[in-house]
Formats: structure tokens, C-alpha cells, sequence
């Protein structure tokens, strides 16, 4: 792994401040997803800005839905009493995340963002569009756990957060904070299909922009979601099937 | 105990003690969902025929090591090469899949105790053909759904040695 700074921000804003630097700078809280990257340099920070002490915290939003802070840990998200009362999809998807030991130390913010799973993404030795690369190792190569539906490509990635598809569904929106202010960006838009404009991301947030909140509607506004939880169907059904009991 | 005490014995290789053609009974019950195509094994019998057994936990725990090692093998383990490159895909504990806690089936060993037959080995018979029984309940499962709707779930006691009628004799 190669050596970074760490920075102990005392506050969502100088986190976003904190994310501006000469070079790669990259939120952590779980580190569930981030330090097996960067043990695979896949990712190499400079800096790491640490967003554990931000906002861990659930609360009522006064039209009846939830505020939900990115920091919350999926643990903490899947035993919320209100959570559990009003948005039983969310309960059971966040119940779905890897392991107990996973769930214990990730984050909602960090399963939203978390990077595709495909292996050849994984792999340092294959250099792919998402890494710069000009090609999909998966066309052509073992592509058994990729996209099937709703991804022409160029990249053929399966969005892996299990949060993504019930907070699509009840329509909730993500709080976005960067350097410019904070903006409101629905869930459903929050994701992004690759093109190769976009393929280095999965997501319309900027480099130096943070999640920090996702804000649910009332959970009487809800319509069925289903065209679009096709986004973020799972990638990994052998993966699930064997961890779970 | 012998503690930190040193221990000096000489001896003799002797006639009839050491043994050769070991063998074993597997039997394995599994159910599979017809749907999804996953298999879950719910119980191993091991019959091991062991010769003199030297040191019951040591040898039970090398039938059950096996045995695991065999589900292992037969249910998950898969060494994924890119077919363009060569390269292997999964050499890694997220993708290259071992059974965990809640796959372990019960596993029920019992060691043929016949001192006449001399130390033999338990290697190989819990470990080789426990993936061919799990793999022939499967297959006894599909065939099964071929020929009529399959609602209920593979039970009952099935395995590769006891369906075969025989006993699979390895040296």
C-alpha cells in the first residue's frame, strides 16, 4: 500500500475542504470497501479524509420521513427502530450486506459508493475502463457475474450496493455537500449508467463532493420501485447464498 | 504427561503392523432448490474403515477434515481462468468460494475399528468419495425433476458407494 496522509476533520465542511489536494484525495469511514482497494492498488489516496465523525445519526424529517446520515453503520441502519417501522425494504436490505463483521463496520454513505466488484476491477494486472484502460475485460473473458440487463456498456459492471435499490425505490433523495454548497440529488439520478464520458464513476458525485445524508420521503409517498432497481440488482448470488444461513 | 522430559525408544518395523487397502461407506443427503439451483447438504455419514485405530479424536477429526474438504470440492470451489489471458480471476477469499460455518452440514463419522488389519491410512476415502455422493444426490435430484414436477425437497439417504453397491477400494 502506498503511504497517505490522514486527516481528522471536525466537521462535514472541513471534510469537503479537506478533499481538495494536490493530487488523490478520498473520504473513509467503514473502510470496508476503500482498504481492500488500496491493499489491491486499485486506489493509491494521497490523502485519506476520515468521515467516521460525521453525521451517525437518524432523525425524523418533519414531513414524516427519515434523515439519514452517511455515517450510520449498516448495523445500526438494520436495528432502527423508526427504520424498521416505516421502510422494512431498507431493514432487509441493509440485513443482506456481506458479513456481520461488515455490517458492523460499513457504512450507509460507504455501501452507496462503494466500487463495482467485477474482478478484472479488482485486479490490478488488468488495466480496464474504469482504471484508464480501453477495454471491458469482460467481453469476451468470464463475464458470469456481470451485467445482463440495462448496461450496453462500454463497461459492464453491476452496481453492487444493497442500499441503492430500496432507497431508489422509496424515492429518497441524497444530500450532496462540496465546495460550492450542497445540493439535493434524487436517488434514482444519483446512479449513473457507464458511458465513456462517465466510466471512471458510478455516480454523478464530483471529486470533491461528500454524501452525507439520505433524506426518505414519507414512507406513504411510496410507489413500487422496480424499473429501476434494476440499477443495482445484485451481482453476487453465489457470493449471498454461501454467507448466508 | 511427559511434559518437557525427553523420550528414547528404539524399535523395529514389523511384519502386519503397517496395512494397505483402505476403504469407506459415504453417504450424503442434500436439498436443492429446484429454483435457483443451490445445493445444500444437510448431512454426511462416513464409515471408515481405519484398521487399528491409533487415536480416535485424531483420526475422527481427520474424517471430518476431510469430508469438508470434500464438500468443499464439490459444491464451491472453482478456479476461474481468463480465457484470453490466461490469468486467474478469482485468487481471492471473496471470489474463490470455501463452505463457511452455516454450509457445514451434520457429519456423522464411524471408524471401523479391526486392529487385525494392521495402521492404514483415512486419507483419501472420506475426502474423494464424499463429493462424488454429494455429486450423484444431485444428479439423482435432477433427473428427478426431468421427469416430474419437483416440489419437495431431495431428502432421504442416497450416496455414491451405498447406490453403487460397492465399496471403492483405494491403496
Amino acid at each position: 500500500m502506498k503511504a497517505f496522509a490522514y486527516v481528522n476533520p471536525a466537521n462535514e465542511k472541513e471534510a469537503v475542504a479537506a478533499l481538495k489536494v494536490d493530487g488523490i484525495a478520498l473520504p473513509i469511514a467503514g473502510g470496508q470497501d476503500l482498504l481492500a482497494r488500496m491493499k489491491d492498488y486499485i486506489d493509491s489516496p494521497d490523502r485519506l479524509v476520515n468521515v467516521k465523525g460525521l453525521d451517525a445519526t437518524v432523525t425524523s424529517t418533519p414531513d414524516g420521513g427519515l434523515r439519514i446520515g452517511s455515517a450510520v453503520r449498516i448495523v445500526d441502519l438494520a436495528e432502527h427502530a423508526q427504520v424498521t417501522r416505516l421502510y422494512p425494504a431498507v431493514v432487509r436490505a441493509a440485513g443482506e450486506v456481506g458479513t456481520p463483521q461488515i455490517r458492523n463496520q460499513g457504512t450507509v454513505g460507504g455501501n452507496i459508493n462503494q466500487r463495482p466488484r467485477c474482478w478484472y476491477f479488482r485486479n490490478e494486472e488488468f488495466v480496464c475502463f474504469k482504471k484508464g484502460g480501453s477495454r471491458c475485460f469482460a467481453v469476451g473473458g468470464e463475464n458470469q457475474y456481470h451485467a445482463i440487463f440495462g448496461n450496453n456498456g462500454p463497461s459492464h459492471i453491476v452496481h453492487p450496493s444493497s442500499l441503492a435499490v430500496p432507497f431508489v425505490a422509496y424515492g429518497a433523495k441524497f444530500r450532496v455537500l462540496g465546495p460550492k454548497g450542497e445540493r439535493e440529488v434524487a436517488a434514482a439520478d444519483y446512479f449513473t449508467m457507464p458511458t465513456m464520458a462517465n466510466v471512471l464513476k458510478e455516480n454523478v458525485l464530483e471529486d470533491e463532493e461528500l454524501l452525507t445524508h439520505v433524506i426518505l420521503p414519507p414512507p406513504g409517498a411510496v410507489k413500487t420501485g422496480t424499473t429501476k432497481c434494476a440499477t443495482s440488482s445484485r451481482t453476487i448470488g453465489r457470493w449471498r447464498s454461501r454467507r448466508w444461513c | 504427561l511427559i511434559g518437557t522430559e525427553p523420550i528414547s525408544v528404539n524399535g523395529r518395523w514389523q511384519q502386519g503392523l503397517s496395512g494397505s487397502g483402505t476403504s469407506g461407506v459415504q453417504f450424503a443427503e442434500a436439498t436443492v432448490d429446484v429454483e435457483t439451483g443451490i445445493v445444500k447438504v444437510t448431512r454426511i455419514l462416513a464409515i471408515q474403515d481405519c484398521g487399528l485405530v491409533v487415536d480416535k479424536l485424531t483420526a475422527e477429526h481427520q474424517a471430518l477434515g476431510g469430508v469438508i474438504a470434500a464438500l468443499n470440492f464439490a459444491l464451491f470451489e472453482d478456479r476461474l481462468l481468463d480465457r484470453v489471458t490466461g490469468q486467474m480471476v478469482n485468487p481471492n477469499m471473496e471470489w474463490y468460494l470455501l463452505a463457511g460455518m452455516s454450509d457445514v452440514p451434520k457429519i456423522d463419522i464411524v471408524l471401523n475399528n479391526m486392529p487385525e488389519r494392521g495402521v492404514i491410512g483415512i486419507g483419501e476415502p472420506p475426502t474423494v468419495s464424499t463429493a462424488s455422493a454429494i455429486a450423484k444426490r444431485r444428479a439423482q435430484r435432477n433427473r428427478r425433476d426431468d421427469s416430474q414436477s419437483a416440489a419437495a425437497p431431495a431428502q432421504g439417504a442416497g450416496g455414491a458407494r451405498a447406490a453403487e453397491g460397492g465399496r471403492d477400494e483405494l491403496t
